[in-house]
């Protein structure tokens, strides 16, 4: 088991989206979270993250992943925005996102994660000149740190084209066959997924 | 004990009570005010230095105090709001600020105008002057958080955010106090003081503490009327509202 | 983790130059047209120029500082440092790193508003002294009404009505601290008050700013 959501209750200030949410996510397991717009699907992402409180109800994480620096090091959280600092280059956004989660790369792993997401030669461009596709990648890039066991993707196939598309879904097959967990959202029909669906109502 | 606090959590109970209490307090506000000012500023004897013009002192003196003691109060509500998540005391806060911050302003103008005949102007930089002007700015620091910040957080993070507020400014209180005092030793010619005033009659300082203590029932009145107009406000499309209020039409 | 985070400030820190010019502009115009308001035959500038530049301190450090935590939130950041190492160190080193893109400039100007308002240089070293203190306290401060006015639009007004009263005892400490140093008396025990005041500051309002920004962010 990765997590167990124990009879969640999401409110935001006095509008109540649901109660009574309860599922777990065994390992090497796929989730597709569905619902309509606005029905609080990215919510329920943030609140497994530790980005909400819950109204009611509890997750409870696997034993070794509770600890805080287990947590960074475990669990992989892209969201709808990309947290890169517009200033600094690609390779150095690319070296922050992975310090946050106390992991170091060498040079040739940092060149290698860039060649595998087509940013061989972009290293030290400014983030800011990256298209919306681009950053996404270098965001999702994080997934290959081994230390991962559960990563929560919100729409994460926005903005990639077919080809990375592709790549991701491959990502995603590689990571369960290794026994790791996705929960993810997407509007899109992807090809290749055999997701379990989780419905919000 | 518990059973007391718990009952603080619901907004139904305290909405039925307070109407009560709200009433007895406002009675006691009507005695002790009229009481106070009328015995102050009609019976009680002229001063031998100041003549009539201390009689202001019977406004100015409590509301500079309850300006004062007001922001505590909020402040203390902010933490108990913060600790214990009591979901009455925001509402008791936000509805006690205008009183507070109308608390500064009488204490001000009477300020000005008690200061006008005594020292020959309506303003002087004196420490308690200059302190209670920045607590001025403080209340109306804390009425824009009220007002503002439930656009961007949301209304329960941004009244524990205003709590915050709230404790930092009383944190500051007493190292304004203390800077400007400093600042004004430094500063001003000691002529020019708030007298030492020697031991007062009774004929005139009962009246003052009748006047002290209708301002401390004023504020509870007002306190408890306000919150709860605030709590029908932000709990409108509750169903304790249509029960209790049923003329109100809530929400849809 | 707290070595990423670091990286990433200090970094940013010097790929932002106009951050650090805009406010020193800012501060120093206000400076330099402050005496043309002035009859200089009535107004002695030595004992003007001291409180004219914490005046003006004051004032430009506010500029733009509200949008200290903003581009944090907007990009996600903020969430992925909650994530990880939580956000008091992350505030910690964010106004550390503040503070330096202010302080830096300021020790260029001080010795100008010297220069211009015919202060005598002995007195720079205090002063220099009284203004990182004074600076550092400012930051602090205005980080708090920057992490309550995340999000809000044109919060520029509400930081300076926040921040303003807030900040009166660092004026006059420094103010005090400056004075005393230009008359040639003790000026030991304003500074140390401004001290106690900053560290106090720096002490109680990080933890302030990361419970701010946390319910800014739910």
């Amino acid at each position: 088991m990765i997590l167990q959501a124990v009879n969640l209750a999401l409110r935001f200030d006095d509008w109540q989206l649901w109660r009574g949410l309860s599922f777990t996510i065994a390992q090497a397991e796929l989730v597709h979270l569905r619902a309509a717009n606005g029905r609080g699907k990215t919510s329920l992402l943030r609140g497994l993250m530790g980005l909400n409180h819950w109204l009611e109800g509890d997750v409870r994480w696997a034993v070794d992943m509770q600890a805080e620096e287990d947590f960074a090091a475990k669990v992989l959280f892209v969201g709808h925005k990309t947290p890169l600092a517009s200033e600094l280059s690609v390779l150095e956004n690319l070296q922050l996102l992975q310090g946050l989660r106390g992991q170091v790369s060498s040079q040739q792993q940092l060149a290698a994660t860039l060649q595998d997401i087509g940013l061989q030669g972009f290293a030290d461009m400014p983030a800011k000149w990256l298209s919306a596709g681009q950053s996404r990648r270098l965001v999702l890039s994080q997934c290959d740190l081994p230390s991962l066991r559960f990563w929560c993707f919100d729409e994460p196939f926005v903005a990639l084209d077919k080809m990375y598309v592709e790549w991701l879904v491959a990502k995603i097959q590689a990571f369960q066959l290794s026994g790791g967990a996705v929960l993810f959202t997407s509007h899109q029909e992807i090809p290749g997924l055999a997701a379990r669906e989780l419905y919000l109502d | 004990m518990w059973q007391w606090f718990h009952k603080w959590g619901s907004a139904k109970w305290f909405y039925q009570a307070s109407a009560a209490w709200s009433r007895v307090f406002g009675y006691f506000a009507l005695l002790f005010l009229t009481l106070g000012l009328v015995w102050g500023f009609v019976f009680a004897p002229a001063d031998y230095q100041m003549n009539h013009n201390y009689r202001i002192m019977y406004l100015h003196v409590p509301s500079a105090m309850l300006a004062q003691i007001t922001y505590l109060l909020i402040a203390i509500l902010g933490l108990v709001n913060l600790v214990w998540k009591i979901k009455i005391t925001p509402i008791l806060a936000r509805a006690v600020l205008p009183f507070g911050a109308s608390c500064v302003l009488l204490a001000l103008l009477s300020g000005a105008f008690w200061g006008r005949p005594t020292w020959g102007t309506y303003w002087i930089w004196d420490a308690r002057l200059t302190s209670t002007l920045f607590l001025f700015f403080l209340y109306m620091g804390l009425w824009a958080c009220y007002s503002l910040l439930p656009a961007s957080m949301g209304r329960n993070s941004a009244y524990k955010a205003a709590a915050i507020v709230a404790i930092v400014g009383s944190v500051n209180i007493p190292i304004i106090k203390f800077s400007v005092e400093w600042w004004n030793t430094l500063h001003q010619p000691a002529s020019i003081r708030l007298t030492q005033r020697p031991a007062m009659p009774a004929s005139m300082y009962l009246p003052l503490f009748a006047s002290i203590i209708g301002f401390y029932c004023l504020m509870v009145y007002l306190m408890l009327k306000r919150a709860r107009l605030l709590l029908l406000e932000d709990e409108l499309h509750k169903a304790w509202v249509k029960e209790v209020e049923p003329k109100l039409v809530g929400g849809s | 983790m707290i070595n990423a985070m670091l990286r990433r400030e200090w970094l940013l820190l010097w790929r932002r130059p106009q951050d650090m010019l805009q406010p020193i502009t800012l501060l120093l115009l206000l400076i330099l047209v402050f005496p043309m308001a002035l009859d200089l035959t009535q107004f002695s500038l030595p004992s003007l120029g001291w409180p004219v530049l914490l005046n003006a301190v004051l004032l430009s450090l506010l500029l733009g500082m509200e949008q200290l935590f903003a581009e944090d939130q907007r990009t996600g950041y903020l969430d992925q440092v909650r994530m990880s190492y939580g956000l008091y160190a992350y505030v910690l080193i964010k106004l550390v790193c503040h503070w330096l893109r202010v302080w830096l400039p300021l020790v260029v100007v001080l010795p100008l508003v010297i220069f211009f308002y015919q202060m005598p240089l002995s007195a720079l070293p205090v002063l220099l002294l009284a203004l990182s203190l004074a600076s550092a306290a400012v930051v602090v401060f205005a980080a708090f009404a920057a992490a309550l006015t995340l999000g809000l639009a044109r919060a520029g007004m509400l930081m300076a009505l926040l921040v303003l009263p807030l900040l009166v005892p660092v004026l006059v400490f420094a103010a005090a601290t400056g004075q005393a140093v230009l008359m040639v008396e003790p000026w030991q025990g304003a500074i140390l008050w401004l001290a106690a005041i900053t560290c106090l500051a720096w002490s109680l309002l990080p933890w302030a700013i990361s419970s701010v920004l946390e319910l800014a962010n739910h």
